[in-house]
């Protein structure tokens, strides 16, 4: 299918990863973001930009998600206007909202969250102690002149 | 995935430096500083950088290095540069872009 040609799918692409629990493997993630991204016809910067924000989610999920479980899953979505990364773990969950902005210069760590909201459109985050973390990442897709546009 | 050579003073990262490999990239810069005073990491042919491997890098700088230490980045891509200026990596080392 070329990049364009999306009408038997509704201008909806959809595709979901299991994950094991192994750092190894979020590079499976990174390599089907590039191709999801690039099938948008995101520039390179753009799908480099979707690339650190995907691991840094995954990355969330095996360090501080997956204690207890040993798979946790990403779904990809392209659809009208943006595209939607979605990535779940049912591990132990946590308070978010503790989770504060790194002091740039000063700490050696807790940048992951800073990364994914510095480069990415939206960020949400749902966690519930004992039940997991659903992490959300929105790239608005946009037009050359700035204009948002559609996969259609 | 990644390939790290240790030269003389210098250290070429090949390939993706994240929670994977971060031990690695973490393990060549402190086997360069046991002799070495001034070290290069040459990153030409690093294609990835994650948080993990910032971190380390912070913490070289914060905790590690002292007066006499020095560590240059080599030639990071512009997609890696934008996370050194997003982190602040960029006002704390040398960058030869």
């Amino acid at each position: 299918m070329s990049k364009t040609d999306l009408k038997n799918l509704d201008g909806h692409i959809k595709v979901e990863l299991v994950l094991p629990n192994i750092p190894e493997y979020i590079s499976l993630a990174r390599y089907s973001a590039s191709v999801m991204a690039n099938s948008a016809n995101l520039n390179i910067d753009e799908i480099e930009d979707i690339r650190v924000a995907l691991s840094e989610a995954c990355a969330n999920a095996i360090q501080y998600g997956c204690e207890t479980c040993d798979y946790y899953e990403v779904v990809m979505e392209l659809q009208e206007g943006e595209l939607l990364i979605t990535v779940t773990d049912h591990g132990q969950g946590y308070d978010y909202k503790q989770v504060k902005e790194p002091v740039i210069g000063e700490q050696v760590g807790g940048f992951g969250l800073y990364l994914i909201r510095s480069l990415m459109d939206n960020l949400e985050i749902d966690s519930n102690i004992g039940e997991g973390t659903t992490v959300k990442i929105h790239k608005l897709l946009r037009e050359s002149n700035g204009t948002e546009k559609s996969t259609k | 995935m990644v390939e790290i050579t240790n030269t003389d003073n210098i250290s070429k990262i090949v390939g993706e430096v994240d929670i994977a490999t971060a031990k690695a990239f973490e393990n060549a810069i402190m086997e360069l500083l046991e002799t070495e005073d001034l070290i290069v990491l040459d990153m030409t042919d690093m294609e990835y950088i994650d948080s993990t491997g910032i971190g380390i890098l912070m913490n070289l700088k914060k905790n590690i290095l002292n007066d006499n230490q020095n560590v240059v980045l080599y030639r990071p891509k512009r997609s890696i540069l934008k996370l050194f200026q997003l982190t602040g990596i960029d006002q704390i080392y040398k960058i030869e872009k």
